[in-house]
């Protein structure tokens, strides 16, 4: 990395093309974002056809510029309607629309844009620095050291999932469950399908994350408040970004360590930044010093969160520019893209043409940096969602449901799911089961089942197998001292009886909580 | 709607027993020893496990719990019905989509759900021919999502 | 406020009727926008190629040809949703081997006999892929090597009865070596098999060498050999399978076009004469070139017959692995 390729490829960014690009790309993955159910994998699908007629650098650069912003611009229907953005949001979701229950909507939007910012410009300057490098070590990972990562993202359900552990690892295992439906990976053979052509697919988690959070809420409205009286959370004074500098006093190393943790899972091909994001935010909650307050609105943790979301988003692309292996749809896309104009993504690629690949990073930077206004806009936009009388604003939420829902696949099949879900949801939250787990379920399952097959396979069941690889021996031992840890801690505390005094609590808190989300203190 | 735990622990317990046995059921391949049934069984016993513990909980609690407690739906009859039409009105909106299209279907849906809440029929009428309009605008146009047009098809373009 | 809503719902109703009796005059087709449906997800080789042969469709008949993804169920979904569209030229599809493989496998929903024929525009042969690490200079080598440790060569590229299995457990039966010789391992796809490929989990993946070109390009994987009886005019220097062993097994994916059984037969021959003309633009053969895929055309009856000798040829390895029914 010379100051001549840095220079060369500036000059490739500050193309008029280029920066219009990444413009237009920015806007637009801000509506797609914005749209309840429409995903980033989505608005980089729709974008292909348009890049056919592109050089490759523009053509990237919307693509970059428009998965940033929908990954951050995701949040904003998460925070507002509680109708999270992507399955990574699903990890804080309930965080942050505590946040605008509480009046401090404009704090957690804000909070939103600028530590995504901050974890996105931290895994482009990794990206930059270290890429080749990084994506050598990735490429040591099997599915050994996979299984184990997936373990590790279980055990942080434990740590989301509130007072009772117990209680959200039955919605962990039902999301697990739900994974498993539709083909098997291992035979092809259909599981739990039911002769319905539409479930071998599997169960899509958009639908169900619609549903869950979404429809329940609503539904939980109705009995909460009553008819034409009843209005949004308020607002407060919108300022965007104001308070950003004291909570950065405050919590110091949170953006850090997120972004950290995002850019080092988010380099593992396959893993990426969904996981990332709850592990950073059930990590914030083991080291914080008031573990109390999450879930409750407490910004500790979103800060965590949001910022490792992005820096993955960023570090995913190191495997796939550097051995054209895509860690997820969008980089998969962007690799196609990236062929298609003859722009080989490899190693070669760094050595014979550093500056292309350097070009590529530096449109990381512009884009990330595009937070800052277009999330000051954003933010004033959204003020005007939450004037919107309930008796308007709920009409419009669930005619949105129902097209993501069915935007998803371009079926009924998907709303479908949402209505069951929704139902499902609603009667887990009243009995005090934990929503969020669901999502984290139909997210790792997948991840979990393959590697895991895939490593019996390969070692012929034997489990010691999962300890013979050094990366993977490391995991595992580390893995499994904190799972005994945390099994011993939790006897003891039975036998104390402090879980049951907790257990007491926990009826009259869910009443509370459910009672406060509805906004009608 | 609230259920006691000292009846979904025993429903969670033979949740996970009913997975088991479908997994069970699952097709074997030969030559395959971990197969498409290793995860779901799992999956069962671990629903077996947090089931029996979450029974075994509720016993230790001295509050007596109903076993079916409906007390938050004593509301009035505007939200039972607002409640009832936002899911029936979606399956029956999704059952005929194809036939009546999504610009009519989301119309309908919307007008009635913002009567049954309160809203003044001018409100009503304006947004919900303008969200739809534009969602149906955006989607199909904008977005590509195939969406019916059903019986308004011979009055747009 | 319950009478209201009846009447809206009786009113709608009704206008149905009318609407619905006016409807279905015929015209020249296209007369309005074509749905083609892929069945795998945005971005990938299919989801590419079908885009630009949609865009290219659309220039040649002046109508909005809309790709739409219907993913799952290793594109069963997709496939049957092309399959049972109503056969008016409305609906299409980019269909791929696996429509032929379903039925022997034992799941509903569709068969090769669901579809009519339009043309194929694509074919390459799965390739062998090994470590650079390991030192197997030649494909005879690894074949040797599966022959003296029965067991111990553990292979992978997709699931267990996806092609990618069926074409190595088709080569090592062909050889008369039992296809247990070689331990399969079930991935989701070749990406991840070539991470378990470099990280050195695994010995052999099989796919294509389009796939495989950035690993092999950064010196960490090579490819040995095709599994077919053709040399790729992409990449001329891979020797095949059916000239290092003297054998004939060549189980070739393809891409082409199909749409429901029974479409107007006007409407067939005129897709299939502008896929010929999109396939011998130079434009069109840059881009597939420039992602690794070989333009293959066939007409629909040659399309037609391919997919049916895929058809016994795969159901017969399905047997001899045991993974028919």
């Amino acid at each position: 990395m010379t100051a001549d390729i840095l220079y060369h490829s500036l000059g490739m960014i500050l193309d008029p093309v280029v920066l219009l690009s990444i413009l237009l790309g920015a806007v637009y993955g801000l509506f797609i974002g914005a749209l309840p159910g429409l995903t980033a994998t989505m608005s980089t699908a729709l974008l292909v056809p348009i890049t056919f007629y592109m050089d490759p650098l523009p053509a990237i650069a919307l693509i970059v510029a428009s998965t940033a912003m929908a990954i951050s611009a995701g949040d904003i229907p998460g925070t507002l309607l509680r109708i999270p953005g992507t399955p990574a949001s699903a990890a804080y979701t309930d965080e942050s629309y505590q946040m605008t229950v509480k009046g401090k909507a404009s704090q957690a939007l804000s909070l939103g844009f600028f530590f995504s910012a901050i974890g996105g410009l931290f895994g482009a300057t990794v990206l930059l620095l270290t890429g080749p490098l990084l994506a050598r070590i990735s490429l040591n990972f099997s599915s050994f050291e996979f299984f184990w990562l997936a373990v590790l993202g279980l055990l942080t359900c434990a740590l989301v999932s509130g007072s009772n552990v117990a209680r959200g690892f039955v919605s962990l295992m039902l999301g697990l469950l739900i994974a498993t439906v539709g083909l098997d990976v291992t035979t092809g053979a259909p599981r739990f399908t039911f002769g319905q052509i539409e479930l071998m697919g599997g169960v899509s988690f958009i639908p169900v994350m619609i549903g869950m959070f979404a429809f329940s809420e609503i539904l939980r409205g109705f009995t909460t408040n009553k008819i034409g009286e009843g209005t949004m959370p308020q607002l407060g004074r919108i300022v965007p970004f104001k308070g950003i500098g004291e909570l950065l006093r405050k919590y110091p190393f949170s953006a850090i360590r997120g972004a950290t943790l995002g850019t080092t899972v988010g380099a593992l091909p396959g893993v990426g930044g969904d996981l990332a994001a709850w592990i950073a935010y059930g990590m914030s909650r083991r080291f914080s010093r008031t573990p109390e307050k999450y879930g409750t609105g407490h910004p500790e943790g979103l800060i965590e969160a949001t910022s490792s979301n992005n820096a993955g988003l960023s570090s995913a692309w190191i495997p796939a520019l550097v051995f054209g292996i895509p860690g997820d749809a969008v980089t998969a896309i962007a690799v196609g893209v990236l062929f298609m104009k003859g722009v080989a993504p490899g190693p070669r690629l760094f050595v014979e043409n550093p500056t292309m690949p350097t070009a590529i990073i530096m449109t990381f930077f512009a884009s990330n940096l595009l937070l800052f206004p277009l999330g000051f806009i954003a933010i004033k936009v959204a003020r005007h969602v939450l004037s919107i009388p309930r008796s308007v604003i709920v009409p419009i939420i669930l005619i949105c449901c129902f097209l993501g829902s069915y935007a998803v696949n371009n079926t009924l099949f998907g709303v479908w799911i949402m209505l069951i879900a929704g139902i499902v949801g609603y009667l887990m939250e009243r009995n005090g089961f934990p929503i969020a787990p669901v999502i984290l379920g139909l997210v790792l399952g997948p991840v979990l089942e393959r590697n895991f097959i895939m490593s019996m396979q390969i070692s012929g069941g034997n489990l010691l197998g999962f300890f013979q690889r050094p990366i993977a021996c490391g995991l595992g031992v580390v893995i499994c001292t904190i799972f005994i840890f945390v099994l011993l801690k939790s006897i003891r505390s039975w036998l104390t009886g402090a879980s049951a005094r907790r257990r007491e609590d926990l009826l009259t808190n869910a009443e509370n909580v459910a009672k406060s989300r509805s906004g009608d203190h | 709607m609230r259920i006691s735990d000292r009846v979904s622990g025993p429903a969670i317990l033979l949740f996970g027993a009913a997975v088991i046995w479908g997994a069970t059921k699952l097709p074997s391949v030969p030559g395959v020893r971990f197969g498409a049934d290793l995860m779901p069984t799992l999956i069962g016993v671990g629903l077996i496990c947090l089931g029996l513990s979450i029974f075994i909980g509720s016993l230790s609690v001295k509050v007596p719990v109903r076993i079916l407690d409906l007390s938050e739906w004593d509301v009035p009859l505007r939200n039972k019905l607002a409640a009832i039409w936002s899911l029936a009105g979606l399956v029956i909106g999704g059952l005929l989509f194809e036939q009546v299209g999504f610009p009519l279907m989301g119309i309908i849906y919307m007008a009635v759900l913002m009567t049954l809440m309160g809203t003044k029929p001018k409100v009503t009428a304006l947004v919900s021919i303008l969200v739809v309009g534009a969602l149906y605008i955006g989607f199909s146009k904008g977005l590509l999502v195939p969406l019916p047009i059903g019986l308004l098809g011979g009055l747009l373009p | 406020m319950k009478h209201s809503i009846k009447q809206i719902f009786r009113a709608s109703v009704a206008t149905l009727a009318v609407f619905a009796a006016v409807g279905g005059a015929q015209a020249a087709w296209p007369e309005r926008a074509v749905t083609i449906i892929v069945p795998w997800s945005a971005g990938g080789g299919t989801d590419a190629t079908a885009r630009m042969v949609a865009a290219d469709l659309q220039e040649h008949f002046g109508q909005p040809f809309n790709v739409v993804n219907r993913t799952g169920g290793g594109g069963l979904v997709g496939h049957a949703a092309i399959g049972n569209a109503k056969a008016d030229g409305y609906t299409l599809g980019v269909i791929t081997i696996e429509s032929t493989m379903y039925e022997s496998q034992g799941l509903p929903g569709v068969t090769p006999d669901d579809f009519d024929y339009i043309g194929r525009y694509n074919a390459d042969a799965i390739g062998i892929n090994v470590s650079t690490k390991a030192d197997y200079g030649s494909v005879q080598d690894l074949i040797e090597a599966v022959k003296a440790n029965p067991g111990k060569i553990t292979a992978s590229g997709a699931n267990r009865g996806g092609l990618s299995h069926l074409a190595w457990a088709g080569l090592l039966n062909t050889l008369d070596i039992s296809p247990e010789a070689s331990n399969w391992v079930a991935s989701a796809g070749s990406a991840p098999a070539m991470q378990q490929l470099a990280a050195g989990a695994i010995d052999v993946v099989s796919t294509s060498p389009a796939e495989a070109r950035s690993l092999v390009e950064a010196g960490e994987v090579k490819t040995l050999a095709l599994i077919s009886g053709e040399k790729s005019e992409l990449f001329p220097d891979l020797p095949t399978t059916d000239e290092a062993f003297g054998i004939k097994w060549s189980p070739m994916p393809f891409r082409g076009l199909a749409g429901p059984d029974g479409m107007p037969k006007e409407v067939v021959e005129q897709l299939s004469a502008a896929l010929k003309d999109i396939t011998e633009d130079k434009e069109f053969r840059d881009f597939m070139k420039s992602r690794g895929f070989s333009v293959a055309y066939q007409d629909a009856a040659t399309f037609k017959d391919t997919v049916m000798a895929a058809r016994t040829g795969l159901a017969e390895t399905m047997k001899a692995v045991g993974l028919a029914k």
